[in-house]
């Protein structure tokens, strides 16, 4: 009888292995090549140059979803360094030198851009910030090696270009026009979709998984810990260890001399682990229970097999006599008519 | 043009939804004003939006409390029943106290809870989710990232998971390359995350991806701590960062030196705020500092500044349990000065 139980248990817990949340969605099936608009009017002309970037660009990272292998790293490089000339050429035909000494950010840029590699892929910005000092500054980033930002002087040469702007919003026209020559790489990182999956997961987890002390949060965290250390965001445990978890139980003795064959009782898991995100979730643990008959051992030892996570049915031996018990939350499901018992789980779960 | 945005993380402690922006907008116009600044409109200029885990580790709290109680309850059938009454109740009586407002509770454990439970992934998971939409919002070029205390260790463990050097964006990974997405700016106000790290092993936040340039995750990196605050002494954070800016401020204006408000009105660092984010030019700098030194309380904390003094010089001091050994007796000598 003992073994069988034990048996029974044992196999329950291992016949399904199959876990949902091990199951996500790749992060993109399908490249998007819509280029991000230009919202300026000084660097129309660049832009259409960005346009036809983007979109050798966008074919590219296409062919290295594929395979990596199959990208000519050396002749993207030299289509995007050609982006970067024609980029400073539209700075210098604008004479914006008068402004800015922008020449060692785009000598960086040239050699970042040239040297393209799909596997440490770099896709510089440009950007026009205030500065911590004082004024506004202009930059590339990322840069294979990056040179000091270049400051942007309020000069008066800048009415010449555009009567209703200064320095700073003619780099800031520039960089939308220059900007969008990456936006493929942009669109393809969206992470909308897996963070809402793994958000969804702890969700979950944390609504129908078993309820823990904590000082079972704290073991499960510690069993885990591998997983916890990823250097990448992760989903829940995939595990519940349990232990020293107290329980109020209904037990069950068919052969109790005294006639006491139901009695409530305590329970005290010791050790155990509950797979909560099975198909049928099932947990086991080491639990002793206590009872107080008069004619029989009060203490018994055995095991608590836990089903969905928030029910438990156990057997234990008490000396020679079995008995076995179920957690009060199964009253609950088998509708016993004792009220307080009732609210009792309600407010437990 | 999207507008700039100015993400605030709250530090540790119970904070109710829009106290922390409430502190932050109350701490720039007061020093906007002590600078002169007359217009305030500027503070329109820009977008703003908070990140909540108070709420949460409040929730977890009671959770805890409620399930002690309902335990509790069911074991009070078992008395009179041959069960030892006492040992019952023990089995409860630590759990049933998280509902408590006493400051280990509301303070202390939700550095227990972040730090050494699964609690501080979700938090990580819920607060990457809230900073990818505002991403895709307002671009991450114009985001900037305030954080005080706890809510240091909070960003930077997210951020370091979530900028990633061999991310590949056809991978079931949700990370970003480093490098690539930086945003404006990172401001860390008091940052603990150096402490924070000794409970939770992630990555060390002087190798992390949390910092400037090709390999990091903002374009400027800016962290703020007082000489005498208690929470950065131990495992200061000092990092060689490009681009990037320390602030140490000495001067006492309260006996509790964590100040959010306090750190922010710091007349240096409002400069740099005002100048950096809101692109306010401050003209009279020398009028708001010496406004802001005149109410200044360091003659009356010098026992407090030698006691700190004492224990940063003290190398013996190299474990988290020492410090808060030596926490403690400036703890009890702040109190007795508040």
């Amino acid at each position: 009888m003992t073994s069988k139980t034990l048996a029974l248990c044992l196999s329950l817990t291992l016949i399904v292995l199959w876990h949902p949340s091990s199951v996500i969605a790749s992060k993109n099936t399908s490249i998007d090549c819509t280029v991000a608009p230009y919202n300026g009017t000084l660097f129309a002309s660049l832009y259409e140059t960005t346009e036809e970037t983007a979109k050798t660009f966008c074919q590219a990272i296409m062919r290295s979803t594929i395979s990596q292998n199959n990208i000519d790293n050396t002749h993207i490089g030299s289509i995007l360094s050609d982006f970067a000339v024609k980029s400073e050429q539209a700075l210098d035909e604008k004479k914006l030198i008068n402004s800015a000494d922008y020449k060692a950010q785009f000598k960086a840029l040239k050699r970042t851009l040239g040297n393209f590699d799909i596997k440490k892929i770099m896709m510089p910005e440009f950007k026009v910030k205030p500065s911590m000092t004082s004024g506004a500054e202009g930059y590339f980033e990322p840069l294979e090696e990056a040179p000091n930002r270049f400051k942007i002087n309020e000069v008066e040469y800048c009415r010449t270009i555009s009567s209703d702007s200064n320095c700073k919003a003619i780099f800031e026209d520039f960089a939308s026009a220059f900007n969008p020559y990456r936006s493929a790489y942009d669109n393809v990182y969206d992470n909308t979709k897996l963070l809402s999956e793994l958000g969804e997961q702890w969700d979950n987890f944390l609504y129908i998984s078993k309820s823990q002390t904590i000082l079972e949060v704290w073991l499960t965290t510690w069993a885990n810990y591998r997983h916890f250390k990823k250097d990448h965001l992760v989903g829940p445990p995939g595990f519940q260890v349990i232990a020293f978890h107290p329980q109020l139980v209904y037990d069950s003795m068919s052969n109790a001399s005294d006639g006491s064959n139901q009695e409530l009782g305590l329970a005290v898991e010791w050790i155990g682990v509950n797979f909560w995100n099975l198909k049928i979730p099932l947990g086991l643990s080491f639990t002793s229970i206590y009872t107080d008959r008069a004619n029989e051992k009060d203490t018994g030892h055995g095991a608590l097999l836990h089903i969905y996570n928030h029910y438990g049915v156990g057997w234990a031996r008490h000396k020679d006599e079995d008995s076995f018990y179920i957690t009060i939350d199964l009253l609950k499901m088998f509708e016993e008519k004792k009220v307080e018992y009732d609210k009792y789980a309600k407010s437990y779960f | 043009m999207p507008k700039q945005l100015i993400i605030l993380v709250h530090g540790m402690g119970t904070h109710p939804k829009g106290e922390i922006l409430r502190e932050f907008k109350k701490a720039i116009t007061d020093r906007a004003k002590g600078f002169g600044i007359a217009d305030l409109s500027f503070l329109q200029k820009v977008d703003y939006a908070e990140f909540n885990y108070s709420e949460y580790f409040d929730a977890i709290r009671k959770q805890f409390a409620e399930n002690a109680k309902a335990r509790k309850k069911g074991f009070g059938y078992l008395a009179g029943m041959g069960f030892e009454e006492k040992l019952l109740d023990q089995l409860t009586t630590f759990e049933s106290n998280f509902g408590k407002d006493e400051f280990f509770y509301t303070h202390w454990l939700d550095v227990i809870l972040y730090s050494t439970m699964y609690f501080g992934e979700k938090v990580r998971v819920d607060f990457i989710r809230s900073f990818e939409k505002l991403r895709k919002r307002y671009d991450h070029k114009n985001i900037h990232i305030i954080c005080h205390s706890l809510g240091t260790a909070v960003v930077h463990d997210a951020l370091a998971k979530y900028y990633r050097t061999d991310s590949n964006p056809f991978d079931d990974i949700p990370d970003l390359k480093t490098g690539n997405f930086n945003i404006a700016s990172l401001w860390t106000f008091a940052n603990v995350s150096r402490m924070v790290n000794l409970l939770n092993g992630l990555t060390d936040p002087l190798h992390s991806t949390v910092t400037t340039g090709k390999d990091g995750c903002a374009s400027n990196f800016i962290n703020i701590r007082h000489k005498y605050d208690p929470f950065t002494w131990f495992k200061t954070y000092d990092r060689n960062i490009e681009n990037s800016k320390t602030f140490e401020n000495t001067v006492f204006k309260k006996i509790n030196t964590h100040d959010f408000y306090e750190y922010v009105t710091e007349p240096r660092v409002a400069k740099a705020i005002l100048s950096f984010i809101y692109e306010v030019t401050v003209n009279d700098f020398e009028k708001g500092m010496a406004d802001y030194m005149v109410e200044s309380l360091n003659q009356e904390v010098k026992e407090v500044k030698g006691l700190i003094d004492a224990a940063v010089d003290d190398l013996s001091i190299n474990s988290l349990k020492a410090a808060i050994d030596q926490f403690k007796i400036i703890q009890k000598k702040i109190d007795e000065l508040s």
